[in-house]
């Protein structure tokens, strides 16, 4: 019987499951599966029935719509968690981020060169799709160490853009 | 009346403006680019045509292709439905000269509504309240300054080739006004190659309140009530209601006048719409007039019991109005929510993909419009708007409520949409309280950290998806490998069960 460790924006969850009974953090729940389409799902949990929707799934992470929320989850089983968890202050101290062009669009305005130490939120890079202007911002304090794209150029759904280190 | 009408758009509209042909016996005729082939709207017309190309431009706004597929066909009228060449009067003049009916308004008042400037001057011929300002460029300095010792502050600075907030300059006091006038030529020069600036009153936080007007060919005016549009981020309306929350019957009586006068001002016939500012001191100015059928018209159908596009379609064919003004009896409260492919917590960033889900809500009162079916595709060609979800209470709250539970219901998966976001403006308090001003997602949600105000708060949900996540993993159901499990590949039709 596998555990597995499914995070939750900050929260842990601990699932260990078996043919019939699951186990969340401790408390244990007769359960029932049942998808309807391949991403369409009812889950029964004890006395409550849920409708899940896999909306998106990249990697680990995958992003499920519950009554109109979007909750996004990661998972590693207990033993992916124990070995992550072994490198995971390395990885703190000198991860590098990869910034992509989330959705196809055009490049309109690179605000950051090589060299600019940014902070958290702020905004790196403006990407023009559905004739709209969006905002790409830095999801970490860092300091930029390439810059891949150009002003005016196209691009297409997960293109590099920036690397922040 | 028609035999057949040719439908120039595609999406939710397109479908629809389809209903409303089947039920008045009417066939309908599509047009479509190569990429929507298996589109909803294609699929529901009793007769397709393709348009080769792959841009807007070469399919749904090509002029002549849609003029040969009218005759082709043997459309004896063009619905336009909104966007794409519903506001276009050349596009009306085309039609016409054809022999073919264009069921909306005369490109004569297309014309004259169609410039902002115009419009203004128009409707303060006609006795429409204006927002109070020179409309005639500013020739220097003091004209500006006298104009704002007599009218106050704040007030606004416009470039009059203006547009997209460029040579636009808020003013608070008159020692800014001079350094704002001359920051506002420099945009307004550099953007629009014309130097030239109006200025006119500032409203602070006013509502968007729009009066839905129809008109037929012999003179018939009538009013379909209003709508408040207040809820909306960069002019792109999310939320819209009918009635106003906030208004009066006397209110009521004076807007919806002035809508009226408005439309006989461009000798309008069809369905228009009349877009007011509204202050919070009760004064009301004219915006702009929407010759055509409204993305919302839902709302204002809800509560006044016309089918507006069935009317539109029968006063084109050239009959009076179907009722009168004493007929009509503004019942109950109805609401829009437009379900844009946007990330609210990240940006508003749009969403592309493939639609694996589409789960649509049901039940008494809620109507949804959309052009969305499994196995769409979301690109970034076309306008975001997915589909809209329209309810019908008896009052504000039992629609909000009736709201809240459709949306919960929705599922569309595939692509991001803003179905959180709509949730979240139906529990503000300011929103249900009626006390929103369209500035309400700038300084309500904007203002703030998006992604947290969005983020699931129910635990209950949070450990349902976390035991969905892992018993999916558990059976090897990685989400990578999606199309391994599910009623598709199984051999019956019964669901695959996972015990």
């Amino acid at each position: 019987m596998s555990e597995y460790i499914i995070n939750i924006e900050k929260d842990e969850y601990s699932v260990v499951s078996s043919e019939k009974t699951v186990t969340i953090n401790g408390t244990e729940y007769t359960y029932e599966l049942v998808s309807h389409r391949p991403d369409q799902f009812t889950l029964w949990l004890g006395s409550k029935v849920y409708e899940i929707c896999r909306v998106l799934s990249e990697d680990n992470h995958t992003i499920y719509l519950i009554n109109g929320q979007y909750v996004q989850a990661e998972l590693q089983s207990r033993i992916e968690k124990m070995i992550s968890g072994l490198t995971i202050n390395q990885a703190a101290s000198d991860s590098k981020v990869i910034i992509k062009s989330p959705m196809p669009g055009m490049v309109v305005k690179i605000l950051k060169q090589v060299g600019d130490v940014v902070q958290k939120g702020e905004i790196l890079v403006i990407l023009e799709a559905m004739k709209m202007e969006n905002d790409i911002k830095s999801p970490k304090d860092g300091k930029i160490s390439i810059v891949s794209a150009q002003s005016g150029q196209k691009v297409e759904k997960g293109v590099q853009l920036m690397i922040i280190e | 009346m028609f035999k057949k009408i040719l439908i120039v758009n595609r999406g939710e509209i397109a479908i629809r403006l389809m209903r409303a042909c089947r039920e008045m016996g009417i066939g309908s005729v599509a047009i479509y680019a190569p990429t929507d082939k298996t589109s909803l709207h294609v699929r529901y017309a009793d007769e397709a045509y393709q348009i080769d190309g792959t841009t807007i431009r070469d399919t749904y706004l090509n002029i002549p292709e849609i003029i040969r597929i009218a005759h082709a066909s043997g459309a004896e009228a063009i619905h336009p439905g909104y966007g794409f060449l519903s506001e276009n009067e050349l596009f009306i003049r085309e039609v016409e000269k054809h022999g073919l009916v264009f069921i909306g308004p005369s490109a004569d008042s297309v014309e004259k509504m169609g410039s902002k400037t115009a419009a203004r001057q128009l409707m303060r011929q006609k006795g429409v309240p204006i927002v109070p300002g020179t409309i005639e460029p500013l020739k220097n300095i003091e004209e500006a300054q006298n104009f704002a010792e007599s009218t106050g502050f704040p007030l606004l600075l416009k470039a009059s080739a203006g547009g997209g907030g460029k040579g636009m300059k808020l003013v608070q006091s008159m020692s800014e006004l001079h350094p704002a006038f001359q920051a506002a030529q420099r945009e307004a020069l550099n953007a629009f190659g014309d130097d030239s600036v109006y200025i006119e009153r500032y409203v602070v936080n006013p509502k968007h309140i729009e009066v839905q007007i129809i008109a037929d060919k012999f003179g018939n005016y009538v009013h379909l009530f209003e709508r408040e549009c207040s809820v909306q981020r960069r002019h792109q309306k999310i939320i819209e209601e009918a009635p106003a929350p906030s208004i009066t019957p006397t209110l009521r009586k004076q807007i919806t006048e002035a809508a009226i006068n408005a439309a006989k001002a461009c000798n309008y016939i069809n369905a228009g719409t009349i877009e007011f500012l509204l202050d919070s001191s009760g004064d009301f100015y004219f915006l702009e007039m929407n010759t055509r059928l409204q993305v919302e018209h839902p709302v204002t159908e809800f509560v006044s019991g016309i089918d507006i596009v069935k009317e539109q379609i029968s006063i084109a064919a050239g009959n009076p109005l179907s009722f009168s003004q004493n007929d009509l009896v503004l019942t109950g409260h109805a609401l829009e929510a437009r379900v844009y492919a946007e990330d609210a917590a990240n940006g508003f960033l749009p969403s592309t993909g493939y639609i694996h889900t589409h789960k649509i809500p049901s039940g008494p009162g809620i109507r949804v419009d959309t052009g969305l079916d499994m196995g769409s595709t979301v690109s970034q060609v076309y306008d975001p708007l997915l589909t809209k979800v329209s309810v019908f209470g008896r009052d504000r709250n039992a629609a909000i409520a009736k709201m809240r539970s459709a949306l919960k219901d929705y599922q569309i998966g595939g692509v991001i949409t803003n179905i959180p976001l709509l949730l979240w403006v139906l529990n503000q308090k300011k929103f249900t309280d009626g006390d929103y001003s369209i500035n309400f997602i700038e300084n309500e949600f904007l203002s703030g950290e998006t992604a947290e105000l969005l983020r699931c708060s129910n635990e209950e949900d949070k450990i349902a998806v976390a035991t969905l996540a892992g018993l999916l993993r558990r059976k090897g159901h990685t989400g990578k490998k999606k199309h391994l499990h599910g009623a598709q590949k199984s051999d019956t039709w019964k669901n695959q069960i996972y015990e």
